[in-house]
């Protein structure tokens, strides 16, 4: 995961406990230059990463560096770090440039660069500039989504950190914002992404680290943490007439783990060999003379992933 | 590992390090409150009282100055009020009550509500320091205050000045700018300090307000019921105060009377044996602070010193919680 000599974010056997729970457990991990997902379903630890990243928490052990450095009551790294957060925390009585160039003059930018800055970025998250004289207030969720990711892309930061920030859009706002990091990350901005829909991030990046239950299960990208799996047989669906006479016609390949037939139309074949099993499926289904609606695997999917290995 | 494009420029330019940032904290703040019913309500409060407060120097003054005739002993009852040494002082004691009432409904919900909401984020998230937000928040409450405390008392010294018309009158009082500046100061700090400071040891705006209020009433009911301000002298010594005034024929008699009357019944005075505790009023700990910073002397036995402990300390004390409250979230939640 490391993309550069030294790694954007870092994290060396850090934990963190809120009273007797533990939010993050040992984990070590490394980002770099590019887009990287923090995936895991709610309660996983990732927004207590990301509040370590940001300097909000302190960890009990281990620790924590962003572009080098500790986080921690260091106010000067965060000209450099964008952050939007995932509680809906604007202030309501504001408008939406006007929130944001509040928060570019906290960062030391004078009031006429701050809200030039302020509507660009707001152009950018795709805010209606209707919308712009209104008061935080009547927003949707959508718009005050926005507005965050707005705050935390304005400065143009060398890191950003984004927790949850797809939330509460719609598709097609979540396609625009997604091409909106994608640009970022490949003309070489470092975002860190947290997200529990994994289809999401998948749409985003392939590049994740798999949290769970305070752990750090996975690194890498998709088809490498797949490919890992060994333990794991990897699951073919064919979708076709008379599933049980194909059944009988895989059963002893060597390649096959096991078969089952889930309903009158499907047969679900295992194997730890997939790249072999393929060929063999397709000479099977043209000796038999079935008919095939429709042939793949449900594995290859970050979801599958990720429920193979918090199964574990 | 893909070959990125590199094109991407985060922000080198340059940018305001210095008091920027607590100048816009300070901003927000009072842009946020400006429009607030609560705080519409007790300026115009504020200028109604404060407009009869002031009346009696227009009385002293320019009633006179038009060739009108004022009651009889009327001119005297004010002029003597106008003229005792305590009169700066005790102007600006009776504006600290509104100072404390700005203060409360600038401030009290300024933390809590950062806190309610999880906006403190925005702020840890920047290159923003503790004390640029505690200064920031602090400036905004202070604005207030001055407005009420300093403003007014500058503005009665300058319309006094005009009126009296010489230099031996201006050289006289040059301690009073002075010594309202230190006292406007030192009451931004206390009001700022106390009412920020329980802020954020509290979670929404409303509750925020009852308790700064409970505790600032609470204070004051302690230390008038311990140590009550009409018992400084006896109603003998009262009595005799108040017949004198009556029985005075010229107006020069009236005058002294008058001021042997407002001594008599000074408001931080106490004859209880429990005077120590009136110091606990913040109305009263920080009027007798505003006594000393104008060079008049504290009634009988006023505990000396302790007030000057309590109106520094305390804020002192709750900016410390604050700024330990908003170190990070983790102090917080």
């Amino acid at each position: 995961m490391t993309g550069a000599a030294t790694p954007i974010l870092e994290a060396r056997g850090v934990s963190r406990w809120y009273g007797p729970v533990i939010g993050l457990n040992a984990v070590n991990l490394e980002a770099g230059t590019g887009l990287t997902a923090l995936v895991g379903p709610n309660g996983a630890g990732k927004s207590t990463l990301l509040r370590l990243f940001t300097g909000e928490l302190r960890p009990d052990q281990g620790r924590v560096r962003v572009l080098g450095e500790d986080p921690w009551n260091r106010p000067a790294l965060f000209r450099r770090v964008g952050y939007c957060p995932e509680q809906d925390s604007l202030y309501e009585d504001m408008d939406a440039p006007g929130f944001v160039a509040y928060l570019l003059r906290l960062r030391g930018f004078d009031a006429a660069a701050a809200r030039t800055r302020a509507e660009a970025a707001l152009s950018s998250a795709g805010l209606d500039p209707a919308a712009w004289g209104r008061r935080v207030a009547g927003y949707s969720k959508g718009m005050r989504q926005r507005v965050r990711i707005a705050q935390a892309i304005a400065h143009d930061p060398e890191v950003l950190l984004l927790d949850e920030p797809l939330t509460g859009l719609d598709p097609v706002g979540r396609r625009s914002l997604r091409g909106l990091f994608r640009g970022l990350a490949d003309r070489g901005a470092s975002i860190l992404l947290s997200s529990h829909v994994l289809h999401e991030v998948e749409a985003t990046t392939d590049r994740i680290l798999l949290l769970h239950r305070a752990r750090l299960l996975a690194t890498g990208t998709v088809s490498e943490i797949r490919s890992l799996l060994d333990r794991h047989p990897h699951s073919v669906e064919v979708a076709c007439d008379r599933p049980r006479e194909l059944a009988a016609r895989l059963v002893g390949l060597p390649e096959v783990e096991s078969i089952r037939v889930p309903s009158p139309d499907l047969l679900v074949v295992q194997s730890r060999t997939p790249q072999a099993l393929y060929p063999a499926v397709v000479r099977a289904v043209e000796e038999g003379g079935h008919r095939v609606s429709r042939m793949g695997s449900p594995d290859d999917d970050l979801e599958s992933v990720f429920h193979y290995l918090v199964r574990r | 590992m893909p070959i990125l494009e590199q094109g991407y420029e985060p922000y080198r330019g340059p940018v305001d390090r210095g008091a920027a940032r607590f100048l816009a904290i300070a901003g927000a703040a009072i842009k946020r409150n400006r429009h607030r019913y609560a705080w519409i309500l007790l300026l115009l409060s504020w200028i109604f009282g404060s407009s009869v407060e002031y009346f009696f120097v227009f009385f002293v003054y320019a009633v006179p100055a038009m060739g009108i005739q004022g009651g009889p002993g009327g001119e005297a009852f004010f002029q003597a009020f106008v003229d005792h040494p305590n009169f700066h002082s005790d102007m600006m004691a009776s504006q600290v009550f509104w100072a404390l009432a700005m203060a409360t409904v600038v401030g009290a919900g300024e933390i809590a509500e950062d806190f309610r909401t999880g906006a403190l984020v925005f702020y840890l998230g920047r290159p923003v320091t503790r004390l640029d937000y505690v200064l920031g928040k602090s400036a905004a409450v202070s604005v207030a205050v001055l407005a009420v405390t300093l403003a007014p008392t500058l503005l009665l010294f300058c319309a006094q000045a005009l009126f009296e018309g010489s230099w031996t009158w201006l050289r006289d009082h040059a301690r009073v700018p002075l010594a309202a500046a230190t006292m406007s100061l030192l009451v931004c700090v206390f009001a700022s300090g106390f009412v920020l400071g329980i802020s954020s040891l509290v979670r929404r705006r409303r509750w925020a307000t009852v308790t700064v209020v409970a505790v600032l009433v609470g204070l004051t009911v302690v230390a008038s019921v311990l140590a009550p301000a009409r018992a400084w002298t006896s109603d003998r010594e009262q009595e005799q105060a108040a017949q004198a005034v009556r029985a005075a024929t010229t107006p020069e008699e009236r005058k002294a009377a008058y001021r042997r009357l407002s001594d008599a019944l000074d408001p931080l005075g106490s004859g209880s044996a429990m005077a120590e505790w009136r110091a606990l009023s913040p109305g009263s700990l920080l009027a007798a602070c505003g006594r000393d910073l104008f060079g008049n002397p504290l009634p009988g036995n006023f505990p000396p010193g302790r007030h000057w402990a309590l109106a520094l300390g305390v804020p002192v004390l709750l900016l410390g919680v604050l700024a330990r409250r908003v170190r990070g979230v983790e102090v917080v939640s």
